[in-house]
């Protein structure tokens, strides 16, 4: 069956395709409940200390979210060859993909180990608390992407997707953006407001 | 199709440049210092914007139906509740965080006023 044509559903959308949404509907309140608390508490808590923008590291954070854009568009393009037979090409940027997800991880383990010797710590203040919260849920994210991305690559090389049969990388593909699109929305929201 | 391939790439592509100079123009806002609220504002408008772009090419939401719209629509709806509906009370606790604030600095002035004038007594002693 043709990932283009209207599934024989109710809804005439695929049931992978709705249970990534659901799923990704989930994550939504997930990430939204969390994202909320922490604007209400910085906006009216008097216990909520936000660190100097010299002690966040803005210019890796910066430079982590290039890669993670870059990373977001290297899964477009790979579901792009795919639609086309190009395996090759969707290998290759599989792997842009993935090493992108590597890059962001190891600069965010570095951050990590940098503020917890500044002295923001998980435990140190409500800010620290919210920080390593939503910046870790939002790392366990990748890591468990990567694992998917991994399984991926390895059926795309296999020759087990095509023009007919991308429903697989499709999903990935909108988990994999909206793992981007959450950390669009940290950025700014702990590091620069 | 494979010129409608080559237009789909370099659609991809204009939005990652829009994505890039999106993330240089929030870092530029940030430092700027902007009066008031004004850059958190900003800040927020571009990351909506940024959102919206990953949302609609990347995710491809502007191709999808009206259920899959219409659901995270009412997701989205519900985290503005959670966010939008406590505004009011943090509204009522700056209130009374600026009266407590104020009666402290009375009772501050107050103590204050009062042992300068003690101690200009045991001075006068």
């Amino acid at each position: 069956m043709s990932s283009h044509a209207p599934a024989n559903t109710a809804t005439g959308i695929s049931n992978a395709k709705l249970g990534i949404w659901s799923f990704l509907a989930s994550e939504v309140m997930l990430f939204g409940g969390l994202l909320s608390a922490y604007v209400i508490l910085n906006t009216g808590s008097a216990h909520m200390v936000t660190p100097p923008r010299s002690m966040m590291g803005v210019p890796l954070a910066t430079f982590n979210t290039f890669v993670l854009i870059s990373s977001s568009v290297a899964m477009v393009l790979a579901l792009s060859a795919i639609k086309q037979n190009h395996v090759d090409q969707f290998k290759k940027w599989m792997y842009c993909v993935i090493g992108g997800a590597g890059i962001f991880l190891v600069i965010k383990s570095y951050e990590y180990n940098h503020k917890w010797h500044e002295g923001i710590t998980i435990s140190s203040n409500l800010f620290g608390s919210f920080y390593y919260t939503l910046t870790g849920l939002h790392a366990i994210h990748i890591i468990g992407g990567v694992g998917v991305l991994l399984y991926i690559l390895y059926e795309g090389s296999k020759g087990r997707y095509g023009p007919d049969n991308y429903d697989r990388v499709e999903c990935v593909g909108l988990y994999w953006h909206f793992v981007d699109l959450v950390w669009v929305i940290l950025f700014p929201i702990l590091y620069l407001l | 199709m494979s010129d409608e391939h080559d237009k789909e790439v370099r659609g991809y592509l204009a939005v990652f440049a829009s994505l890039l100079v999106l993330t240089g123009m929030t870092v530029g806002v940030a430092y700027m210092n902007l009066p008031g609220s004004m850059g958190v504002i900003i800040g927020l408008l571009i990351a909506v914007t940024k959102a919206t772009l990953i949302g609609a090419f990347f995710m491809h939401l502007r191709d999808e139906g009206k259920f899959i719209n219409f659901s995270l629509g009412v997701c989205v709806l519900l985290v503005m509740v959670l966010l939008l509906f406590v505004m009011p009370d943090l509204g009522l606790v700056e209130e009374e965080l600026s009266s407590i604030r104020e009666r402290e600095a009375a009772a501050h002035a107050h103590y204050s006023g009062f042992q300068d004038h003690s101690g200009a007594a045991e001075g006068g002693h």
